[in-house]
Order: C-alpha cells, then structure tokens, then sequence
C-alpha cells in the first residue's frame, strides 16, 4: 500500500511527532507507516486523513502486489 | 470504537519490575543463608497419606499447618512480577504495540513449548521435575524478552525523522 502521508505533513508543516500527537499514536508507529513497514486500521488511517482535511483514498492506495 | 485489551496500565510496569527485583534479592538471601527465612501457620490443600487398601478416604484434605514459606513467596512474587510486567501497556499503547505484542505472544508460544517437547523427550527424573518447575515461568519470561526485543527494534528501525 502507498501512502502520501509526507507530503500531507508538509503541506500543513507538520512534524511526525505534531501527527503523532494528533491522530493519538506514537512518532514511530507515524514513521512505520510512512515508510510502508507497517499497514494502519481503518480507524486511524480515517484519523490521518481528518487531520489533513482530505479524503481516505488521497491519502492511501493500493498497489499492484496488494 | 475502542476494544477492551485487558492490559493494566504502565505505572503496573514499574510495580512489576520492582517486584521481580526484590524477589531476586529474597532468593540470594533464601539460597545463600540456608535455613528457613519465613514461616507461618496457613491454610492450604495438602495430600493425605493412607495405608493403601485401607484408607478410603479423600486424597486430599484442606488442614491449616505451620509450614516454611520461602518457596511460596519466591514463586508466588517472581509469578506476580512476570504477569505484572508482561500484562501491563508500554507508555504509548497503540496498534503498532498491539501487533508487536501479538507477534510476541506467537513467538513465545512456539519457544517455550518446543523448549518443553523437547526437554519432556531428553530430561527424566529429578531433571525433569527441574524443567517443569522452570516452565511455570517459561511462556510469561520468553514472552517479556521477545517483546522487548521486538519493541526495542521498532524503535530503532523508526526512530529517525524524515
């Protein structure tokens, strides 16, 4: 799964720990993520995407191999 | 939405360390002084012993007897420790920690009972009565190790802000 979730950050000029603080989880789990070691809940994928004001799927998309 | 985990919380953590700390010290003390440390008048289940073809009665009966403690409070307190330590959250619970928890569980699960197969094929006699005392604290102590490691990799592997 891809993820936009840096370039939501800088957008807003946000730092993974403000993110992390933000959607309730700690800096590493936000860095896991970005770096595609680890796949998000669907609630907290909804977090990220309410924190940057954007939709689930601008935020996250499958890949081929999904 | 949140999903009842039945962890305890962090400060449990410390309590539990501490714990297993102090029952360390007690058992230098039990294995190096020698002798009997504490002992009290308790209630407990024990086995009664017949004459075997006379004695119809129960096989065990609950009687209140002073007897040595030091055993029970090394195990009870080591047990208690383990279980504090391995049931209670990290500083920041979240869904990254629950799979690494689960990951440890697995792995732990597969280590203490292989270790117990195969110690239960190669181990007779008082050997064998060794090992599994030493399996009363197996799972809970491999688990807390895996998932220490586990947990310290994560952080190494994320630590650094891009």
């Amino acid at each position: 799964m891809k993820n936009r979730i840096r370039v939501g950050r800088a957008e807003l000029r946000m730092t993974q720990q403000q993110l992390a603080e933000a959607v309730g989880v700690s800096r590493q789990t936000i860095n896991a993520i970005e770096a595609g070691r680890f796949v998000p809940s669907t609630v907290l994928a909804l977090k990220i995407a309410r924190v940057f004001g954007r939709r689930v799927e601008e935020i996250f998309s499958l890949e081929e191999t999904d | 939405m949140k999903t009842r985990d039945y962890l305890l919380p962090y400060r449990f953590k410390i309590v539990g360390a501490a714990l297993l700390a102090a029952t360390a010290v007690f058992g230098l003390f039990v294995v190096n002084l020698g002798g009997v440390l504490v002992s009290a008048r308790v209630p407990g289940l024990v086995g009664r012993f017949g004459i075997p073809g006379l004695d119809h009665g129960p096989a065990y009966e609950f009687v209140c007897r002073q007897t040595d403690l030091d055993v029970t409070l090394l195990v009870f307190g080591f047990m208690l420790g383990l279980l504090l330590v391995a049931l209670s959250r990290e500083k920041i619970e979240d869904e990254c920690m629950a799979v690494i928890r689960a990951k440890a569980f697995s792995l732990a699960l597969w280590v203490s009972g292989v270790v117990l197969l195969l110690c239960t094929l190669f181990t007779y006699d008082v050997v064998y009565l060794n090992v599994m005392i030493g399996n009363l604290f197996a799972f809970p102590a491999i688990f807390i190790v895996i998932q220490r490691v586990l947990v310290f990799r994560f952080k190494k592997q994320n630590s650094h802000e891009e």
